[in-house]
């Protein structure tokens, strides 16, 4: 393609671009006064309206990305203040809640971990351990993502330990393999980061947002270990599922000719356990006593992981600069605002207003729901092939969780069906979230990119047969 | 000096963890398991008079839990909410569990009879507590709910009464009236004994109750006996057709009453305030709930059992439980003594019901008052 013509083709992208922009604002001044002028005449109260045009504007907001993704939310929280649609106690409330505070000490906790550059000893002791073969690679790749995604609390913090790991394992690689193995081990490092992520509620800031919108008693039932629990049939169904597919699908399983020594070298510019290191395992050790204790010392794991935080104040690893700079503000703005609006709806009893007039979809969620997971599943990805992951999970969440609760099906399992279905990515324009990953590899890994979105039609699969699979046990726990 | 400064602010920190773990382990703990949903006019009053008391002891840590089988039922969801509640038990192990209303007991209460840690107050029992094994239990007690017939009884003679000597006044211009007229109206004339209907939706708690009702003593009226409606077409139905048979149409719930007779409408119910909007516009006769929240839902006058006596004994046997006041077997199980009256005054208007000033006042008093 000549130099004229790339041109004009971004030309042309970005007045598509600056045209789609220019649409979604003049929607979002259309959009609230058609709905505050019509709403009323359909029977919708006073209050409901003025909600109803705030939430139009967040929604094209955040569908259309025209402000970073907690702009909207705040815009949504300060409007309701100022029309008094709640108290104030209401619309604020996720700025003290557990689940915020439980956001930000998680993402502390990963902070450290990242930046103590312990997860990247562990990653290449694993390497170093591993029988130099495509398969075994494919496993400890995909098995340092999945170690990793309870720990690091951002996908992208993940991809930027992971990637560096699959570079040097494909840049050591025999020639005559190099190929070929590029594409099993890049899905492998990619999916290794993600595939799972909905499975733990501290692998993304989005399960602690969902977390964070569950009523409080489901909050109290579904904390580290019963989120776990309640994921780990979809989970160990999804790992063997992706295995065996990844076997008969790839079939380029050979001896990679890898030495060593490069592993041993970057060992060795590593030196010993840093201190900070060793705070960054004790801190991991210490919640997960904290956890799996909590029913003898009876403080709730909020709590736990916010005293955590505090010890990594005191001691000073996580210190002043590093707490503003590094913990991701922005999100836990657009946490807090979430909760707020979701306890706003509450307040204005939109949960039973959906529930009457989303009566077919309630009916659906109550009395079939196994026709209802394949037609959220079915939406959830149509939609995103237009709306962004964040946009699309906020959105559903916000719509479907008081629905869920207000027809008697788990919002913890319609939550998790939203985030194990929007983590779903065919094309690479989907999941911007792993560019970072594809940037550290670009140049090195020459993964074939049609046969990596063939794979990834066929984890759609996966997941929805995991889901299915998973009923049962669902039932016997009193999940359905 | 630095490894002194270290070693001073690690034990600061160790000191720290260990009260902390140690208050939490120490602190008493309460967990309060309704069997509706928070936003239930009859539960949201409970928790008013148990925040009454338990307000008193801030050191306490208290969880709420709700089982929510008001909104939802079916054996599935009865199953559901079962687990759920008694994983919540489990994981917290509180000193105390208070149990409001029957499915509290059924799902949860049954199964921690003489459990060694977790003693049990319950609350809003309309039958019997045998079923759940407390009367041989030694870690339970609580207070029962029943329903406050004779007050109800007392409340329409009043209004009886009132509508005679109104009566009088007008034909004699007599200010006096003799407060047992009412034993006197007519009792030779069948026809003019005031009388009275109740009317109920299908739950199993009613069907307990409605026992209660056709054996209550309502003389000097004429209890003309009950009818349970199979869905909302049903009531509508009863209401219509009674109108020219009874002068009272008593009411209790009907939040169970499903819309439609249709198999897989089931589980869905008429709205509650749609039932008591439309009752009230259609039935010639006054109706009477004998829950405070029947006025709430629409309904003209209730004299109802006190949701906030039952949240406030049952929160102090809890105290009284945990401060070692009391053993659960030292304290008798209770029944409950106070009603509340609710009144909406613009249907009174327009009926031509009049109650002496005192019903209007306790009514405000307490909150129950609607215009």
């Amino acid at each position: 393609m000549d130099e004229a013509r790339k041109t004009q083709l971004e030309f042309v992208e970005r007045e598509a671009g600056n045209f789609g922009k220019l649409f979604a604002w003049v929607l979002c001044i259309v959009l609230p006064a058609l709905i505050y002028y019509y709403a009323p005449k359909y029977g919708v109260s006073h209050e409901v309206s003025i909600f109803m045009a705030i939430m139009s504007v967040t929604l094209v907001m955040w569908i259309a990305e025209l402000l970073p993704d907690f702009v909207p939310g705040l815009f949504a929280i300060l409007l309701f203040l100022m029309f008094g649609l709640a108290p104030k106690d209401v619309i604020m409330s996720g700025f003290s809640s557990d689940g915020f505070f439980l956001a930000l000490s998680v993402l502390a906790l990963g902070t450290v971990i990242q930046s103590s550059g312990l997860s990247y000893r562990y990653a290449l002791i694993i390497m170093k351990r591993v029988p130099d073969n495509t398969f075994w690679y494919m496993l400890s790749l995909f098995f340092t993502g999945l170690f990793l995604t309870p720990l690091v609390p951002v996908i992208a913090g993940r991809a930027s330990i992971v990637a560096p790991v699959l570079n040097e394992v494909v840049k050591h690689c025999d020639e005559k393999v190099k190929q070929s193995a590029s594409t099993v081990l890049f899905a492998s490092g990619i999916n290794g980061i993600t595939f799972l992520s909905a499975a733990f509620l501290s692998s993304t800031p989005l399960n602690l947002i969902i977390y964070g919108m569950l009523p409080l008693q489901e909050q109290q039932a579904f904390n580290f270990i019963k989120w776990t629990y309640a994921s780990s049939v979809v989970a160990l169904c999804m790992l063997v599922l992706y295995f065996i597919i990844s076997v008969v699908y790839f079939k380029t399983f050979s001896r990679l000719g890898i030495g060593k020594d490069y592993i041993n070298e970057q060992l060795k510019c590593l030196g010993k356990v840093k201190k900070s290191e060793w705070i960054a395992m004790f801190g991991v050790i210490i919640l997960g006593i904290g956890i799996f204790t909590s029913s003898l010392h009876k403080i709730s794991i909020p709590w736990i992981a916010f005293a955590l935080l505090y010890f990594l104040l005191f001691i000073g690893t996580l210190n002043k600069e590093d707490f503003r700079n590094k913990i991701d503000w922005p999100f836990l703005f657009l946490l807090g605002s979430m909760i707020g609006l979701v306890s706003t709806m509450y307040y204005l009893d939109i949960d039973d207003i959906l529930a009457k007039h989303l009566n077919w979809l309630a009916g659906y969620m109550s009395n079939n729901l196994k026709v209802f997971i394949l037609l959220l599943s079915g939406t959830i990805l149509l939609v995103r092939l237009i709306v962004p992951m964040n946009a699309t999970v906020l959105i559903f969440a916000a719509t479907l969780l008081p629905l869920a609760a207000a027809s008697g099906v788990s919002p913890w399992l319609i939550g998790f069906i939203i985030l194990l279905m929007s983590e779903s990515s065919i094309f690479n324009y989907q999941a911007p979230y792993l560019y970072s990953f594809r940037n550290i590899t670009k140049g090195t890994v020459m993964q074939d990119d049609s046969r990596i979105m063939g794979f990834n039609i066929i984890l759609i699969v996966v997941k929805l047969s995991a889901i299915y699979i998973s009923i049962p046990f669902w039932t016997n726990i009193g999940v359905l | 000096m630095r490894k002194l400064t270290y070693f001073f602010s690690l034990l600061f920190v160790t000191l720290v963890t260990f009260i902390i773990i140690y208050f939490n382990i120490t602190k008493p703990r309460i967990m309060i398991i309704h069997s509706y949903h928070p936003e239930y006019a009859w539960t949201r009053d409970i928790n008013i008079g148990l925040i009454r008391v338990l307000e008193r002891h801030p050191n306490y840590s208290i969880k709420w839990h709700y089982m929510d089988t008001q909104r939802h039922s079916g054996k599935e969801w009865f199953r559901k909410a079962g687990i759920m509640a008694r994983e919540a038990v489990d994981q917290w192990e509180p000193h105390v569990l208070i149990l409001l209303d029957d499915s509290a007991s059924e799902l949860v209460g049954k199964y921690y009879v003489n459990h060694p840690k977790i003693n049990i107050v319950f609350a809003g029992l309309n039958g019997d507590y045998k079923p759940y094994g407390y009367h041989t239990a030694n870690n339970v007690t609580g207070i029962l709910e029943q329903k406050q017939l004779q007050a109800l009884k007392e409340t329409i003679q009043m209004v009886e009464i009132v509508k005679t000597f109104k009566a009088h006044t007008t034909d004699s211009a007599s200010n006096a009236v003799n407060l047992s007229d009412i034993s006197n109206i007519k009792m030779e004339d069948k026809h003019n004994v005031p009388r009275i209907f109740y009317l109920s939706d299908p739950s199993e708690s009613l069907k307990i109750f409605r026992i209660f009702m056709d054996t209550f003593d309502w003389k000097p009226f004429n209890y003309i006996g009950s009818y349970e409606a199979n869905d909302y077409e049903d009531w509508k139905k009863a209401v219509l057709e009674n109108a020219d048979k009874t002068d009272y149409i008593i009411v209790a719930n009907y939040r169970k009453l499903p819309k439609t007779s249709k198999k897989e409408d089931e589980n869905k119910f008429a709205s509650a305030k749609e039932v008591m909007e439309w009752t009230e516009k259609n039935s010639k006769m006054p109706v009477i709930g004998i829950n405070v929240f029947n006025v709430e839902d629409g309904a003209m006058l209730s004299v109802g059992v006190s949701p906030y006596e039952q949240g406030e004994v049952s929160a102090q046997m809890a105290v009284d439980i945990i401060e070692g006041i009391k053993q659960p077997k030292d304290i008798p199980i209770k029944l409950n003594e106070q009603f509340i009256i609710a009144l909406r005054k613009s249907i009174m208007q327009g009926r031509g019901i009049e109650l002496p000033a005192i019903y209007e006042a306790f009514a405000r008093a307490t909150a129950n008052y609607y215009e």
